[in-house]
């Protein structure tokens, strides 16, 4: 693997920790814009240039959703505009414009679809930053819903930035580290997630330490909400996301051992009890479709 | 044993503690003054009619101290520390970053007038602790190498401090002890050091050209800038910004400045201004006094209190004295000859010893030398502070900032050794003592 590659897998892994997906997708999109802008080359290369870009993209570890499926629909549109000669940089920032417009309007059709499952007495557990944190929960508080969250804490920069959003929307919360959840089992009432994508195969590419949580949920019978736009339907399966193995040199009282941690979990759709899109909520029958239809909807 | 001999040896060990980190510098000063006040060389006690001391008696070490330099060093770490505090570093180190835009030779020159002008009127090692992590993410994330940017931004540090009498602790001492201004320091300083900037600058450029090409033409690398750029201002924005304070600092920092810049017309010593305006901001912005007195570095105060105490008994005991009649006295009275030599030696003195200690210890010299030849009137104190300063950059103990440096460097992976260092370094403080020597003859030539 290429030096440039490894340091956009390092600094998308990165940003992810601290923003959303979207949010990070949206970083990406931004970023794709104005390398195109400040490139220099001359017009016959820039369908090649773009190509270059949209493959680092896709091939970032873990993938990058919904980068991922907007760069496979990038890659259709610019090939279809360069072989009518009207692949510019102009309108190459077009379509980067129109598929930021879609992230947009996704993430409200998914919170207007999700603020549903909140109600009155709800004592939801979240996890990681995704859109039900950064969007959902607050428009529920905004909505006059009374409900508390338990943060189960990770490391401080997610748990920080979960915290901060908590408290600047003046929501109800108390925190635990992740392994105490079995003492809040008779009064937690849902468990809310987010994934960096759903495989073709019907597996969730969660945060590190989702997997432990969704599976002690489900065991308890605690109802597991999934939300994600349709654009993280991948078209891989899980074996191909790229999930990273890092693996490094450790020593504990002059005991040295290989210490490894992967990116990313890998959770089994079927322990999801509800899948709640910008669509509304899905059944696993719905989602190949949906998955097919993807490509051609933008 | 008398006072000399005792002066002498509790010196030189102390001297050889400083220079091979055997203890911590403040603790290996203040070691050596608690011999002598045990061994009563010196006395703890303050004298009758605040004399240094009376007769044959032992000199007092707390008149020893240089009270002026102390003021001036503390009162400019508060304002440092506010300033800190309020986040205008931060601030100016994300907008440079962006301002680059990853452009390898947009993040050596930017970067460069920024620690440039941030040595010049801060320290150089609050510019340091500031600039190098930044300069680091940045170059690592883009592939670069990180090492060619630290050890400029360093060698840049010593050279923009050597502009003022605020930036560089010779400097301080040099004004402060001597009594020259922040004007003098601005309009002799200023010009040598505007020209080693541009030429040190240029000689990095053309040194190794390839490393500074555009990325202009290759896409993944503008793409990766961008999101570098984010995660930049990601990491150190975190840190709480207060515009109100920012605003406050800097008006107060100006107003320092202005001091010191009007100080002919007030006669307001600068280590009398920077306490006050410091005090006055701390005063003003209400800001939790424990929280700034805790950033202030007090081991470099006492070092330079013990420091002062040690080449005091020195100086009682005539060993300064004896050095300038027997050293510096050789040079015969040309003065060519006198301001270049004091120039070099303390150029390569401050290379490899710790450039604080030297210029404490060369004062009383140069004193000596310039009562035997006053036509050269301040061209010594100028050749000291050109030597002492710029000098640091030999090697990575040469200065206080250079070994922050490589500290920080070390932590975020970037190993650069000794001899790397030096490599470098030592050509770019050749190259800047030659350019001063070139302006210190043109000096002398407008004299004689």
């Amino acid at each position: 693997m290429n030096k440039d590659q490894i340091t956009i897998d390092k600094l998308f892994r990165y940003l992810i920790r601290v923003y959303s997906t979207s949010a990070t997708s949206v970083i990406g999109l931004d970023s794709f814009h104005t390398a195109i802008k400040e490139l220099v080359c001359a017009d016959k290369d820039l369908e090649v240039e773009i190509t270059k870009l949209s493959d680092a993209v896709k091939n970032t570890q873990p993938r990058m959703f919904p980068l991922d499926n907007l760069m496979l629909i990038l890659d259709k549109e610019i090939k279809s505009l360069a072989s009518e000669n009207q692949l510019t940089k102009e309108s190459v920032a077009k379509l980067l414009d129109a598929f930021k417009k879609r992230l947009k309007s996704d993430v409200d059709s998914l919170v207007e679809q999700g603020v549903r499952w909140i109600q009155d007495g709800d004592f939801i557990v979240i996890h990681s930053i995704e859109e039900n944190i950064e969007h959902l929960i607050p428009e529920a508080k905004k909505r006059a819903v009374n409900f508390k969250i338990l943060v189960l804490k990770q490391d401080i920069i997610t748990t920080g930035k979960i915290l901060s959003i908590l408290n600047e929307n003046q929501i109800d919360f108390e925190v635990i580290p992740e392994y105490d959840l079995v003492h809040y089992f008779d009064k937690i009432t849902k468990l809310f997630i987010g994934t960096q994508s759903l495989t073709n195969d019907n597996y969730l590419i969660c945060d590190p330490g989702t997997s432990n949580i969704v599976s002690e949920c489900h065991i308890h019978e605690i109802p597991i909400y999934l939300f994600l736009k349709t654009l993280k339907f991948s078209h891989y399966p899980a074996a191909d996301q790229n999930i990273r193995k890092n693996s490094y040199q450790d020593e504990h009282d002059g005991i040295e051992y290989e210490y490894s941690i992967h990116s990313n979990d890998i959770i089994n759709l079927k322990l999801i009890s509800h899948i709640i899109t910008e669509q509304g909520e899905l059944s696993l029958d719905q989602i190949s479709s949906i998955r097919e239809q993807i490509l051609f909807d933008n | 044993m008398d006072g000399m001999l005792i002066s002498i040896i509790v010196f030189l060990i102390v001297y050889i503690a400083i220079t091979f980190e055997l203890v911590n510098k403040a603790v290996a000063a203040f070691s050596g003054v608690a011999i002598l006040v045990l061994l009563n060389v010196i006395s703890p006690h303050l004298p009758d009619g605040h004399s240094v001391s009376s007769g044959h008696h032992a000199p007092s070490a707390i008149m020893l101290i240089d009270y002026e330099t102390i003021m001036l060093l503390f009162g400019m770490m508060i304002i440092v520390s506010v300033l800190k505090e309020s986040g205008l570093f931060t601030v100016v180190a994300i907008r440079i970053a962006e301002l680059t835009r990853g452009k390898p030779i947009k993040i050596l020159v930017l970067f460069s007038f920024v620690t440039a002008i941030m040595s010049a009127f801060l320290d150089n090692v609050t510019t340091v602790l500031i600039i190098i992590p930044l300069i680091i993410e940045l170059t690592k994330g883009l592939g670069l190498n990180p090492k060619k940017y630290v050890l400029t931004q360093v060698i840049i540090s010593n050279i923009g401090g050597a502009g003022t009498l605020i930036g560089d602790p010779p400097n301080v001492i040099i004004g402060s002890k001597v009594g020259l201004t922040f004007n003098q320091f601005l309009f002799n300083m200023g010009p040598p050091v505007l020209v080693i900037f541009f030429v040190v600058l240029l000689f990095i450029w053309l040194m190794d050209k390839s490393e500074y090409k555009p990325i202009d033409n290759n896409i993944v690398k503008l793409f990766t800038v961008n999101l570098l750029l984010e995660k930049i201002r990601y990491d150190f924005g975190i840190a709480r910004i207060n515009n109100s304070l920012i605003i406050k600092g800097l008006v107060f920092l100006c107003i320092t400045i202005l001091l010191f810049i009007t100080q002919t017309i007030t006669h307001l010593p600068p280590g009398v201004v920077a306490i006050s305006m410091a005090i006055f901001l701390v005063l003003y912005t209400k800001t939790d006094i424990e929280k700034i007195l805790e950033e202030v570095e007090w081991t470099t105060l006492m070092f330079f209190v013990g420091l002062f105490i040690l080449v005091g008994s020195l100086e009682h005991y005539h060993v300064i004295k004896w050095i300038a009649d027997n050293v510096f006295s050789r040079l015969g009275d040309d003065p060519y000859v006198n301001v270049l030599v004091v120039q070099w030696v303390s150029g390569i003195a401050s290379g490899f010893l710790d450039n604080i200690p030297f210029t404490i210890t060369m004062i009383p010299i140069i004193e000596i030398i310039n009562e035997s030849n006053p036509a050269l009137q301040n061209l010594l104190w100028w050749a000291l502070a050109l030597g002492a300063c710029l000098g640091g950059n030999i090697t990575m103990i040469g200065a206080s900032a250079n070994i922050v440096s490589i500290g920080i460097a070390k932590k975020s992976g970037v190993h650069i050794s000794f001899i790397e260092f030096m490599k470098l370094g030592a050509v770019i403080s050749f190259i800047s003592l030659l350019i001063s020597s070139i302006y210190l003859i043109i000096r002398v030539n407008m004299i004689f």
